[in-house]
């Protein structure tokens, strides 16, 4: 189960990409490309590589600490 | 921008709405998301430290056990140094996904204050211009005849609108489709430097004026002089050349320096006489025609 911090990181950037998705259907001038390039594009990307390294983290220092309970007992 | 539709009105404010809530949520949770991951760091880094006193502990014990209890002791040892070295395997793991969380963390934080920020002030022009697409009523604007000539077209009369909202132009006056100008007439209209006797953004605040505040007042306006009218509104307002409502009026509906457009019996599209400047202007800010005089001579079907 996600932390509520991380569900509500996530749900905003779906719900974000949902709206671009739409948007993008009927937004289709010069105007739109270049948003999709210098904005939409680097957001997505950076959000994507950030909720990736947070996943494989959180996986991590949970078997770390699963480990470390068996040693403390 | 021309084909723009309401619909993607809506799409794009929910597109401006959903990014702004990412922008603070971002704000707030990967502050927390953080402290979180640190706080999960010092726990192992605690637990590390706890294992490796019992290592010690252990090796305490062997150094004093005697000959019966050795083995035992000598066994926990061992399996006490081998749970020290599977938490500090951990440990490297978790350190240096950290690293790369941390980098990625910074990145999406510096993208969402830098390019979406950036980005949400375009999305934000591109609905101001849309919005103000559809707020011009194109009432009487001819329709395109995609090549059969113009139907009848009856000068529109500044005689009493059924809304303030109706853009009426004085008597010989037309509004012109922007799209059934010949493009190429606009070809020496690009830069700031073609703009000689008054300035680009001047003309697109004088373009502004004329649609938000000089046309209403042309329908309300009953009197019988206009100009003196329109002079004493830009004194009530503290409106000064060249952005004035006078000023405005005698560039678009003046006896002299009217946009002027022509169509030959066999071109399709107009040519500009007079007015390129404001054309190029009104085609920059979205606007679907222009108010003209029309000298027509293309045949009618």
């Amino acid at each position: 189960m996600l932390d509520e911090d991380v569900e509500s990181l996530i749900s905003a950037y779906r719900a974000a990409c949902m709206s671009w998705d739409n948007a993008r259907a009927q937004w289709q001038d010069s105007v739109a490309l270049e948003f999709e390039r210098d904005c939409w594009s680097v957001f997505s990307q950076s959000a994507e590589a950030f909720i990736s390294a947070m996943a494989q983290l959180e996986d991590a220092l949970d078997e770390a600490e699963s480990v470390a309970g068996q040693i403390q007992g | 921008m021309a084909e723009a539709s309401l619909q993607s009105i809506g799409a794009l404010e929910i597109l401006e709405s959903a990014m702004k809530r990412c922008v603070n949520v971002a704000g707030s949770e990967i502050e927390r998301i953080n402290s979180r991951m640190l706080r999960r760091l010092e726990s192992l880094a605690q637990a590390e430290a706890y294992a490796e006193v019992e290592v010690e502990r252990g090796r305490e014990a062997l150094s004093v056990a005697d000959e019966n209890d050795r083995d035992q002791v000598a066994g926990h040892c061992d399996e006490m140094e081998a749970q020290l070295d599977a938490i500090r395997r951990q440990k490297q793991r978790v350190s240096g996904l950290f690293e790369e969380y941390q980098r990625q963390a910074s990145r999406f934080s510096g993208v969402v204050g830098n390019e979406v920020r950036r980005g949400l002030v375009e999305l934000d022009r591109v609905l101001v211009l849309v919005r103000d697409y559809h707020s011009i009523n194109l009432e009487g604007v001819p329709e395109s005849d995609g090549g059969s000539g113009w139907t009848a077209h009856t000068p529109a009369a500044p005689a009493a609108p059924s809304s303030s909202l109706e853009p009426v132009l004085p008597s010989g006056f037309h509004w012109v489709r922007l799209d059934e100008i010949e493009a190429s007439e606009l070809d020496d209209v690009r830069t700031e430097t073609d703009f000689k006797k008054i300035s680009r953004q001047d003309m697109q605040s004088g373009l502004e004026l004329l649609k938000s505040e000089l046309l209403p007042f042309l329908s309300n306006y009953r009197g019988q002089d206009i100009k003196q009218a329109l002079f004493a509104e830009d004194r009530r307002m503290g409106r000064r050349p060249p952005v004035a409502l006078l000023e405005v009026y005698n560039a678009f509906f003046g006896a002299q320096d009217y946009v002027y457009v022509t169509r030959g019996r066999k071109d399709c599209k107009f040519r500009v006489t007079n007015g390129r400047h404001r054309v190029r202007v009104a085609q920059e800010l979205g606007w679907p025609a222009i108010p003209a005089q029309v000298k027509d001579l293309r045949s009618h079907a």
